[in-house]
């Protein structure tokens, strides 16, 4: 069976909570991710860039201790390019062959979460297992055969993975970030946070 | 005089009663105090869309983003005499939309209101006897064994046997049954058992009758264990004079290629039928009666996980096709029997309910129930479509927050469950399931309100 692992790096751009405790995350953000399989093609892989819409929900444990749930939406997957030379040297045909993965996944964390204070915030660190759910898996691509005196012929086709693909997986997502208690607004308990995350 | 007195404390009543609505039941109480009337009222409105489905007519196999809207109310009273007979009675009315909207059907492109019966049944309550809590309804009601169910499961009384095929309906993991259903509660309502005899309403052949038992049992509301039993079809209504020398609706006898007959193990040429067998397991375990503190950390539902699994038809028929028919079946239970888990992600009390349901259903025919409805009223599942990649997993993400004392309600949903859309020409309406191959789900948005 085909494997296909997905490994990415999302910045969550901004996050803000309502409450002390628990607290409400709702967040968004950017990613790169690309994807390695076991019959991979050889042509040159770009990572992709996607997003995230996150929903999500922090419970303190002890001082230092927080357990975070929530769902988010993201989008990965990868690019890649090949050139190939088809003709002769009398007669040189290119051809350029693009495609790009597209995954929509639903993704559900259950996170454990380390917090060290520092500054006017802290330090977090965190890790736990993910649930993905894939909502939608296509592979778009883009044929570009250029012949002498011909011109360039352009095909483009779009194939659907889904029924290739495992409707749910699971990963681990770990990441680390900094959590600012400034005073952007009146609220003391409303914070702002920046995070950085990797999954696996 | 009498008349004039309870008049005016009908009035009385009700002004007490609006004055602290949201705090209290409203009630209206004759005057020698034997009647209390109380009035109920629910309604919703849902929208949503189908990403990616399978398509009900033939020009259109696959379908993607099809909107779709729902408007519901509901208006029952519940009448309590005396202290142990309690009367429901309620009237529901359904606003939809049809799918698909067809060129020459018009009753399609608008909008239609459906009426049917709310739960209308007769409540007799006897409560701290020397054996336990006693309770008999009689009439037409809602029923639900496995409090946890949030979409996917609770399949005792939402599938048919032969063919196994499944309803399921959004933020209603519910039964409507029609029939008598006696409770009985032992040791401090940690132990439970349910008789049921229905007759059926929604699976054909209708007004059949099913005899139903269910147990369970919990233990500190740390775990939840349950079983149950469904002989469906046991009693059929139906004598062979409906289709004489064909049997009956409930056990047809029809021979040839698009017959219902099977050849058995020794040799004997017998027939498929609608009677059926059900059993049900399932599983519940709450982690917060373990962990000190865990009431003040999480929410109530948090943490919950749970699991169900039922055979629906525990007989196999050989898939013989006499005659080189066109009847299939089930060759094994496996393909009978959805295996369901869910857990209640921590939401910490920010939400009511965040729960996610996976359900595993190995089966090489998809849930449509057209052989039955529409096609040929056999016991026999629809030919598997060679252009149907029938995905065996089922999932559900469900989000609930409540607000105003529970009165107002906002729900979300994404999943791949066994949705179908409704229409107004109900001979079109999609027996089929819509969401089938990996890659199908919808999502949809919610609002209710209930007094």
């Amino acid at each position: 069976m085909k494997t296909i692992k997905i490994v990415g790096f999302a910045l969550t751009l901004f996050s803000a909570c309502s409450f002390a405790a628990p607290a409400l995350h709702i967040g968004g953000g950017v990613n790169l991710s690309s994807t390695t399989a076991t019959d991979s093609l050889s042509a040159t892989k770009s990572p992709r860039r996607g997003f995230n819409v996150a929903l999500g929900f922090e419970q303190n444990l002890s001082e230092y201790l927080s357990l975070i749930s929530g769902i988010s939406v993201e989008t990965r997957g990868e690019k890649t390019e090949s050139t190939s030379n088809l003709g002769s040297d009398t007669l040189p045909i290119t051809r350029v062959f693009e495609s790009e993965i597209n995954f929509l996944y639903l993704q559900i964390p259950l996170l454990v979460q380390y917090n060290i204070p520092f500054g006017p915030g802290k330090f977090n660190v965190f890790a736990g297992p993910e649930l993905g759910i894939m909502l939608q898996s296509e592979v778009r691509s883009v044929d570009n055969t250029t012949i002498p005196g011909v011109g360039t012929i352009t095909t483009t086709d779009t194939m659907d993975l889904a029924l290739k693909m495992r409707t749910t997986d699971g990963g681990i997502s770990a990441g680390f970030g900094y959590e600012y208690h400034g005073s952007c607004t009146k609220d003391a308990n409303n914070r702002r946070r920046h995070f950085r995350r990797v999954w696996i | 005089m009498k008349k004039k007195l309870f008049v005016l404390s009908c009035l009385l009543t009700v002004f007490s009663a609006f004055e602290d609505f949201a705090q209290s039941q409203l009630e209206l109480v004759s005057p020698d105090s034997t009647l209390r009337w109380r009035p109920h009222g629910y309604g919703h409105f849902r929208a949503g869309q189908v990403v990616n489905g399978i398509g009900v007519v033939s020009t259109e196999p696959r379908v993607s983003e099809v909107y779709t809207e729902e408007a519901y109310g509901g208006i029952s009273m519940e009448i309590l005499y005396k202290e142990h007979l309690t009367m429901h009675m309620g009237v529901d009315v359904k606003m939809f939309f049809s799918y698909p909207q067809e060129i020459n059907f018009f009753v399609t492109k608008y909008a239609r209101e459906d009426a049917f019966l709310g739960p209308t049944y007769a409540n007799f309550l006897y409560e701290k006897t020397r054996f336990g809590d006693f309770n008999l309804s009689i009439g037409y009601f809602d029923f639900k064994y496995n409090p946890d169910v949030k979409n996917l499961g609770e399949y005792m009384f939402r599938s048919a046997t032969y063919p196994a095929y499944i309803i399921t309906y959004m933020d209603y993991p519910v039964a409507k049954l029609l029939g008598a259903h006696f409770r009985n509660e032992l040791c401090k309502n940690s132990i439970k058992q349910d008789v049921l005899f229905t007759t059926e309403t929604t699976f054909y052949p209708t007004q059949d009758w099913s005899l139903s038992y269910l147990l369970s049992y919990n233990f500190r509301n740390i775990v939840e264990v349950g079983a149950g039993a469904n002989l469906s079809h046991l009693l059929s209504v139906y004598n062979d004079q409906f289709d004489p020398g064909l049997g009956s609706l409930t056990d047809p006898k029809k021979s040839g290629p698009n017959g219902n007959q099977y050849i058995d193990k020794n040799g004997d040429t017998l027939y498929y039928t609608f009677r059926g067998n059900k059993v049900m397991g399932r599983l519940s375990f709450d982690p917060k009666g373990i962990i000190p503190g865990a009431d003040k950390l999480f929410g109530e539902s948090d943490l919950k996980c749970y699991a169900e699994a039922i055979v629906i038809g525990t007989t196999s028929y050989p898939d013989t096709r006499v005659g080189g028919g066109q009847q299939y079946s089930y060759e094994n239970w496996k393909e009978k029997m959805p295996v369901i888990f869910g857990v209640n992600l921590p939401a910490y009390g920010i939400l009511d309910v965040f729960n996610t349901e996976f359900e595993w259903w190995d089966s090489k025919y998809t849930n449509n129930y057209y052989n039955v409805y529409i096609n040929s009223s056999l016991p026999n599942p629809d030919k598997p479509q060679d252009s149907i990649f029938r995905s065996p997993w089922k999932w559900s993400v469900f989000a609930k927050k409540s607000f105003n004392d529970g009165h107002f309600s906002v729900i979300a949903q994404a999943a791949r469950d066994h949705m179908r859309l409704p229409s107004a020409n109900y001979q079109h309406s999609p027996t089929q399931e819509m969401l089938v191959e990996a890659g199908d789900w919808w999502w949809c948005f919610k609002t209710s309100f209930s007094f």
